[in-house]
């Protein structure tokens, strides 16, 4: 793995994340989010009954398979059904609602009421019942909260300033950049792969991406900070990514399969609104995965080699100082 | 440390962790019959897409329900279709015809002419425009409330439909309030004198600025109001006999009571703290929402009903809490197995500082208010998990290598744990840092993920540096053994 120096071909890595964040922040602002998981345009049909009327759960069970049977015989795929209980004028009402792409006509609509009501019409025990049906359309407003975007960006400059303190400056402005930059790929690669995602989610995947990115960073500050501890004399920077590179990069890959473990358990084993919610947070880790393993080092050797040179002319300057006095 | 002290410490410690696990996860029928006893993590709220705000509140089958309410704002003579049926049902042939001419049909609403213009099965251009306005402002407010999972739709063409939490459902009356907002004083609202008026010659913000809501120290929730200079003019003036005869200052948007304040003495402040001692943060929320977006939001001539209030269950599946804890026994087994195998023994040490992070971790996100149980927090503690673990295997690892070279046991922990304690605590002080200050600035979802994230992974960074060392040290006063108990080997030179 030593062989490979990301950093001679930071150009292109350069490159391939600007066409990358760039088409993902044109999409961003052309198209927004695939909001599907969330549902923003639906028709729904709503079965309601009392239940004190059909008190029987077999029977709420059955209205429900009947209405899975219609929609089924007339090409209809449900995209989510939820139970719900209310209180009409009085009466305790339970009702099914079964969501479906916005565009299902009206003479569909139609054709699905009558065959339930023909449905109800042969069943001995649900055929006088008073079950009331209907198509709703909804169409969800956007949620504009701007505060959640500023956010993470305090929360990790806050956090570099300590990795400033304790690492150098040039490992936090490093940091920073990763920071952000997976942050906006997240993004990015959410608008760009048309992921279905909720509405408030996608800035949750790019707060995990930036701490997932400063996280990684750190095991790259960790061991150019033995390295530096442990040399006599200043490594170049080059030199120095050249060295710790194999084993943090090892750390960082180790430290990514296991996040992407736990993400796609958390996404596999659950329930369909679970996983739409948690596999999305892989284009975190892809995001994560990128800046670790090859652009972090490839940015931090030409920062840590400006600052190094800043540093040494800044020696120069003062040792030039002290002969002055001497004299 | 000795073998008495240790076998003390570790009696002690796994009495805790034993108490711990019961108080926390064990939950069961009394033998009463009627009464359960319900664990902590059982009692811990839910968020709104996995269960009910309190797990203890399930069916008779023990599942969690979940999910939150409906309501749906119908404007001033539109009715739904099911109210409309279920109108004619009771009425005459003749009152049948009236009705059916007095209504008209769009799209899936019912529409009373007498009231709103219906021109080609739509309605004027009036009504569209106030409906627009109406949807933004309670867009507005509803954004206002900081909820997780809140939602506002248009529903069938010109309703509104909005979704909250469980038990969050204070909202929903006052913030169907549409209409001006003036300020009246007087000892009853059909008497009281309009103090602050909403005039064509002058606006109401001439007279208030805002309001917005606090929470006082002992926890009272009120809602404050900000008074311009002429504001804070007419409610001193209205209010200079208020020592001698007590009056009612009355907040109102439209028709409808925002707010009462009884005065028994002259109000002369730029803020008045109004709390009526009933106030839950919600109510008291959107209350000062509601004063608010009169004063400085959006304005629509038409007034709205709230009917329709349904609770719906768990909006990601009725399971998907138990297959979250599925996908976290996953987890547990496959840690368990990992420092068993590597480490043997010693994974009890990592085992007895893991069960106090999770326990803790329950128990903080159980008692402190704005914390569920939710896929983001989920995440955060998987995230915080997977850092301990870590954490914990570096420590293991460092020793390892220290105990191949020659070293004792106990220097070999010592040099392992110096060797990367700097570098550990720096990784947690770094990522609690980010999930904290991320906290302070955040709204609900990411700031609850960022809270505890910044406090996992400070438990996390307590557990891997003075608790899995400690574990460590009380196991290990036993065997005589030590390398075997930690799978530790020494490395094998040539000579031997």
């Amino acid at each position: 793995m030593n062989k490979f120096k990301p950093w001679k071909l930071l150009s292109v890595f350069l490159a391939i994340s600007a066409v990358v964040i760039i088409a993902g922040i044109v999409l961003m602002v052309l198209l927004g989010f695939n909001n599907s998981a969330d549902m923003p345009e639906n028709k729904m049909f709503e079965v309601k009954y009392d239940v004190t009327v059909i008190n029987d759960e077999t029977l709420g069970d059955k209205l429900q398979t009947y209405c899975e049977d219609v929609f089924e015989s007339n090409g209809l795929s449900v995209l989510d059904m939820r139970k719900a209980t209310g209180a009409d004028g009085g009466a305790e009402t339970a009702a099914f609602n079964f969501y479906f792409d916005p565009d299902v006509s009206a003479e569909l609509q139609t054709k699905v009421e009558n065959d339930l009501a023909a449905k109800l019409g042969a069943d001995e025990k649900l055929k006088d019942k008073d079950i009331y049906t209907a198509w709703h359309t909804e169409t969800v407003q956007s949620e504009v909260d701007y505060v959640w975007r500023g956010a993470v960006a305090v929360g990790i400059v806050v956090a570099l300033v300590y990795v400033g303190i304790r690492f150098g400056v040039g490992s936090a402005l490093t940091g920073l950049a990763l920071s952000v930059h997976d942050a906006l790929f997240t993004l990015a690669v959410l608008a760009i792969a048309r992921i279905p995602v909720y509405a408030s989610a996608p800035v949750w995947y790019a707060a995990v991406a930036a701490f997932l990115s400063l996280a990684l960073w750190l095991i790259y500050c960790i061991k150019l900070r033995a390295l530096k501890k442990g040399s006599q004399t200043p490594v170049d920077a080059e030199t120095a990514m050249e060295t710790v590179y194999g084993s943090a990069w090892k750390w960082a890959a180790v430290c990514l399969g296991l996040v992407a473990a736990a993400v796609l358990l958390l996404g596999l084993v659950a329930t369909a609104g679970v996983r739409a919610m948690a596999l999305p947070l892989l284009a975190a880790v892809v995001a994560a995965a990128y800046s670790s393993l090859i652009l972090g080092p490839a940015i931090h050797v030409y920062v840590k080699r400006a600052f190094d040179k800043l540093s040494r002319s800044n020696k120069i300057k003062y040792v030039g100082k002290e002969k002055k006095a001497d004299k | 440390m000795s073998k008495v002290k240790s076998a003390i410490c570790l009696t002690l410690m796994t009495l805790l962790i034993a108490g711990l696990c019961f108080i926390c996860f064990l939950s069961f029928d009394l033998p009463n019959g009627t009464d359960t006893y319900n664990s902590i993590l059982t009692m811990t709220e839910k968020d709104a897409d996995l269960g009910m705000r309190y797990g203890g509140k399930s069916d008779e089958s023990g599942r969690y329900l979940g999910g939150g309410y409906t309501a749906v704002y119908y404007p001033e003579g539109v009715i739904s279709a099911e109210e409309y049926e279920t109108s004619l049902k009771g009425m005459t042939d003749e009152e049948k015809t009236e009705y059916e001419e007095q209504y008209e049909k769009v799209g899936d609403l019912y529409f009373d002419t007498d009231k709103i213009k219906v021109e080609n099965g739509a309605p004027d251009a009036d009504f569209k425009a106030g409906f627009e306005s109406a949807v933004e402002l309670f867009t507005a407010r509803y954004e206002a409330l900081h909820l997780e999972d809140v939602r506002v739709s248009v529903f069938d063409g010109y309703a509104v439909r909005v979704f909250v939490p469980q038990s969050d459902t204070a909202a929903f009356t006052p913030l169907s309030y549409t209409g001006d907002f003036t300020v009246k004083y007087g000892s009853d609202a059909s008497s009281a004198a309009t103090i602050m008026p909403a005039r064509s010659t002058e606006s109401i913000t001439d007279y208030v600025k805002g309001a917005y809501m606090r929470t006082g120290a002992d926890g009272t929730n009120y809602v404050v109001v900000d008074f311009t200079k002429k504001g804070r003019e007419a409610l001193a003036k209205a209010s200079d006999g208020a020592a001698d005869s007590a009056a009612t200052a009355f907040f109102q948007v439209g028709e409808n009571s925002a707010l009462q304040l009884s005065v028994n003495e002259k109000i002369d402040q730029d803020s008045l703290y109004i709390s009526n001692g009933q106030f839950t943060e919600i109510s008291a929320k959107s209350s000062a929402i509601l004063i608010d977006s009169a004063v400085n939001g959006a304005k629509t001539e038409l007034a709205f009903t709230v009917t329709d209030t349904n609770s719906y269950h768990a909006l990601y599946g009725e399971n998907s809490l138990l297959w979250m804890y599925v996908a976290f026994g996953v987890f547990f087994a496959a840690m368990l197995v990992f420092f068993f195998v590597r480490y043997h023994l010693l994974a009890f040490a990592h085992l007895y500082t893991y069960l106090l992070f999770l326990c803790g971790t329950v128990l903080c996100v159980w008692a402190i208010p704005f914390l569920a149980l939710s896929v983001e927090t989920f995440t955060a503690f998987l995230l915080a998990s997977l850092l301990l673990c870590v954490g914990d295997a570096v420590t293991f690892e460092k020793a390892r290598a220290e105990y191949a070279t020659g070293k004792t046991m106990v220097s070999s922990v010592k040099t392992g744990y110096s060797k990367c304690f700097w570098d550990l605590f720096d990784v947690h002080i770094v990522l609690a840092l980010a999930g904290f200050f991320t906290f302070f600035v955040a709204l609900p979802a990411l700031s609850s993920f960022a809270f505890l994230f910044g406090l996992t992974t400070v438990f996390s960074g307590l557990g891997t540096l003075l608790i899995n060392r400690f574990n460590w040290a009380i196991l290990m006063a036993y065997t005589p053994k030590k390398g075997a108990f930690c799978n530790f080997k020494r490395e094998e030179t040539e000579d031997e």
